[in-house]
């Protein structure tokens, strides 16, 4: 799965679907713009449920994590497109 | 000026993981046993954590017949475990000792009954024994027939508090003479969907939770506990035993967040201060605090934080505090009853409850006087139990620990019987929406519309994404409202505001939605945001957080007279003089779920349309409106609550009750309006007219216009009879045009009739009835 693919998936399923955020497309979303207070908007709740997005849309493991972990792999699409990844390669090599 | 009377515990029973009965469970507490181990209910390989506290060897068989296993959920069957146990230490258990006396039940509940509507794993086909086995407010009402109760019954659905919730809800009820004797818990289950929820949101403790300790999370537990509550006068007359007094509670709402608590602890300390202002009771003189903590680090700090600032930093350090979670985990709406049970167990033995497995304080919790590890000896003469809640709703309340040959009954003189008026009113209905008089409806012949009233459309800035139906509606009829009132909620005021919502159902759009990802994809998988909304109190804190509204709090749920009985709570805290405002709302919304519901119930063969929407009262006191020179729209001069499985029965206790209660004889009303379920086994006017002795005053339901919702129905035709009065009386004595308006609208029962009094009625599917009085302003 390509970084685009990862992004795509997060922007669209995860984040409109999912959290259905409203008045924003997924086209619309920057990949640098960040997730939480001034950017998306997102609060603590909706980071929890994106790590069951991720967990569904890439089988791979992120609850358990801790806050200041998830504070900083989600901090943009680009940070958690790029932590997917390396989640996703971890996982191949085991 | 009225004497109060005082409120004692005279039984107690309990069922939780830690044993089947108080004296089970108190020999563990004092062996300094945990109940938390590994689940077996459930898988839970897939959760970070696989603890729980499960009661074990539970028999069935052994309490109910085939019949009533049936037909009662899990968690009304622990209520009635636990109440038997309660009835019998009180000596309440022989029928016939119970003849003339009024029994009631203030029910405490987190997920109702979750297990019956999980037990389907789909919920397109849950059999509709099932889906009448789920509504919160059915678990009360089984557990009234089962013990043929016939006082007031009402639900707390206020998530976590919800049982301490129900203990003050019964304690005022008893200090307000509505009934003799009270039945006060709470009750819940263990169940897969809640535990995901708590897995989603990475709340759960991988070991047996110890709050206060370095290592954080919870761990669920299930189980029941109740008390007898009755009037010390009564006790005495009996020559029971008395476990404490009650001498007052409070609520409170954070207006923060849907799940974590202001870390502040300002919501938690608003409580403790109105509990400990209405027991007038010094806070020099608390002795022991039983905390919620439930161990997770959004919590424990943030509740210490609280009781520091009621308490000032040298009193805190010198008062023994401890969470007794660590015994039985949480038990979420059962967590405050079975918690304050356990204390009165521990308290008769001249012991302080423990927090097991403690080790070292965490952060911001270091400078606690914790009872760790074991029970410690202390006897306070005074001690404070508290809890929180999903949705920000707090609840403390003091007791006092007694015998009963200690104290002579004196009751307490109280000044602070105020005269409650309306003084601001609000409605969404469908798409419609009003400030004040909803007359001028009556006469738009159009039918309702089948579309739903959009809170982003009405104002942007209430709005919040996600926001289900109901919590539109009930923001929309409540803002209304506080804008009719021309009352603007400040920093200032914030907490004078208090607010009382009732809803049967909360939203089961955003239940569905969580269900439904849990059964399609796995609870692994399970929505951390659709999860707070799983508790029907979501509505109410999110109205709370959105208004900004931080004083008295609750929700409840009855099943039909919604919003009726919580009209009665916010009358007690205005009557009272606990605030100075108090809101009461109810509402609801459809969904496909909702009609499965009503199938269930038969509710679909009503005469009239199911419908939804809101409506909302601004309540105060005489003297406030008056020196805030507010508009006052009627009186509430009495209530009067009573449930029967024969509706007909507690309809007329519930009418002789208000009438009592308002000081009027049936002769003075001028009309009476009822909300009928448009059921034909349900013939209310037929009641009605019978009880008035055929008097030729106007018997009228609205609900033809309206249509027909559990929860705000019986609120919209007390909303048209305070319309009625109010409009009667100020525009025919100023001879305006509106008179011909009113005179059509109410089908010409009013022209040229000034009403003075009515009365408002309306029953429950399963019996629970209330009754209002209301009069024009003298």
């Amino acid at each position: 799965m390509s970084i685009e693919e990862i992004k795509q998936i997060i922007k669209q399923n995860i984040l409109i679907d999912r959290l259905e955020l409203e008045d924003i497309t997924a086209e619309e979303i920057d990949d640098n713009e960040p997730l939480f207070l001034e950017g998306l908007g997102l609060d603590s709740v909706e980071a929890l449920d994106i790590v069951s997005g991720l967990e569904e849309e890439f089988e791979i493991k992120v609850q358990g994590m801790p806050e200041e972990e998830i504070r900083e792999n989600f901090y943009s699409v680009e940070t958690l497109s790029n932590f997917v990844m390396s989640r996703i390669k971890e996982k191949q090599l085991s | 000026m009225e004497c109060s009377k005082r409120v004692v515990i005279t039984g107690v029973g309990i069922i939780c993981a830690l044993g089947h009965n108080r004296f089970e469970v108190f020999e563990n507490m004092k062996q300094n046993k945990t109940s938390i181990g590994n689940m077996t209910r459930f898988s839970t390989e897939k959760f970070i954590s696989q603890m729980g506290a499960e009661v074990k060897e539970f028999v069935p068989d052994t309490h109910f017949s085939k019949n009533e296993q049936e037909k009662y959920d899990l968690t009304a069957q622990y209520g009635i475990v636990a109440i038997n146990e309660a009835l019998e230490d009180s000596k309440w258990n022989h029928l016939t000792k119970r003849e003339n006396v009024k029994i009631g039940l203030a029910y405490g509940t987190c997920n109702g009954g979750i297990n019956s509507l999980e037990a389907s794993e789909n919920l397109d086909n849950v059999s509709p024994s099932n889906l009448r086995k789920y509504p919160f407010f059915q678990q009360a009402d089984t557990i009234a027939n089962h013990f043929t109760l016939n006082g007031p019954v009402n639900t707390m659905n206020t998530a976590c508090a919800a049982s301490g919730n129900a203990i003050g809800y019964a304690y005022d009820l008893l200090k307000d003479g509505y009934c003799d004797v009270m039945i006060a818990g709470g009750s819940d289950t263990m169940s897969l969907s809640v535990y995901a929820g708590f897995n989603t949101l990475q709340a759960l403790n991988s070991k047996p939770c110890s709050p206060y300790n370095t290592e954080f999370g919870l761990s669920l537990g299930e189980g029941a506990a109740f008390v007898i509550m009755e009037t010390l006068e009564s006790a005495q007359k009996r020559g029971c035993t008395v476990y404490a007094e009650v001498c007052g509670y409070g609520l409170s709402n954070d207006a923060h967040h849907e799940t974590a608590p202001d870390p502040k602890g300002k919501g938690i300390q608003r409580a403790i201060e109105m509990a400990l202002k209405s027991s007038s009771v010094p806070k020099e003189k608390i002795g022991y605090i039983n905390t919620h903590g439930t161990g997770t680090p959004a919590n424990d700090p943030a509740e210490i934080n609280g009781i520091r600032g009621v308490f000032g930093v040298d009193l805190f350090s010198k008062i023994p505090i401890s969470s007794s979670k660590s015994y039985f985990g949480h038990n979420l709406g059962a967590a405050a009853s079975i918690e304050y049970v356990t204390t009165l167990l521990a308290l008769q033995k001249d012991l302080l409850p423990a927090t097991l497995h403690f080790e070292k304080a965490r952060e911001g919790c270091e400078d606690i006087n914790l009872v760790a590890n074991e029970m410690r000896v202390g006897k306070p003469e005074y001690f404070l139990c508290n809890n929180s809640a999903f949705g920000g709703h707090n609840c403390s309340i003091v007791s006092r620990t007694m015998s009963a040959e200690e104290v002579t009954p004196t009751e307490t003189q109280t000044e602070n019987n105020q005269r409650v008026v309306i003084v601001g009113m609000g409605i969404v209905h469908r798409d419609k929406y009003k400030s004040g008089s909803i007359v001028d409806w009556f006469s738009d012949i159009t039918l309702p519309s089948e579309e739903s009233f959009s809170l982003k459309a009405y104002n942007k800035n209430l709005y919040k994404r996600r926001m289900n139906s109901l919590t539109q509606f009930s923001i929309g009829a409540i803002d209304l409202a506080l804008k009719d009132a021309e009352l603007e909620i400040t920093n200032e005021n914030e907490s004078d505001i208090g607010l009382v919502y009732g809803t049967a159902r909360g939203s089961l759009q955003s239940a569905t939605k969580y269900l439904q990802t849990i059964f399609d994809k796995g609870p692994e998988f399970a929505s951390g945001i659709y999860f707070p909304d799983m508790v029907l109190n979501s509505t109410a804190g999110k109205v709370s957080k959105v208004l900004g509204i931080k004083g008295y709090s609750s929700s409840q749920s009855a099943g039909g007279n919604d919003g009726l009985l919580s009209t009665l709570n916010a009358f007690q805290v205005i009557k009272n003089n606990i605030q100075p405002y108090c809101i009461t709302a109810a509402g609801d919304e459809c969904s496909e779920l909702s009609s499965e519901i009503d199938k269930a119930y038969g509710l679909h063969t009503s005469s009239f349309t199911a419908t939804e929407g809101a409506s909302s009262l601004i309540l105060t006191s005489y003297q406030q409106a008056t020196q805030q020179k507010k508009k006052m729209y009627a009186e509430i001069l009495g209530i009067g609550v009573s449930f029967s499985e024969h509706f007909n029965q507690s309809y007329i206790t519930a009418m002789e009750q208000a009438l009592q209660n308002a000081k009027i004889d049936k002769e003075e009303l001028d009309f009476i309006f009822y909300n009928s379920i448009g059921l034909q086994s349900f013939d209310e006017k037929s009641v009605i007219a019978e009880f008035i002795n055929d008097k030729n005053i106007p018997i009228q339901c609205f609900n033809d216009k309206l249509g027909y919702a559990q929860s705000f129905s019986c609120l919209n035709h007390v909303y048209i009879a305070v319309d009625a009065i109010y409009y009667s009386n100020h525009y025919l004595k100023n001879q305006v045009d509106e008179v011909a308006v009113i005179t059509d609208s109410f089908e010409g029962y009013y022209n040229n009739n000034q009403l003075k009094k009515g009365m408002v009625i309306s029953s429950s599917i399963n019996g629970n009835s209330t009754a209002i009085i209301l009069s024009s302003i003298n």
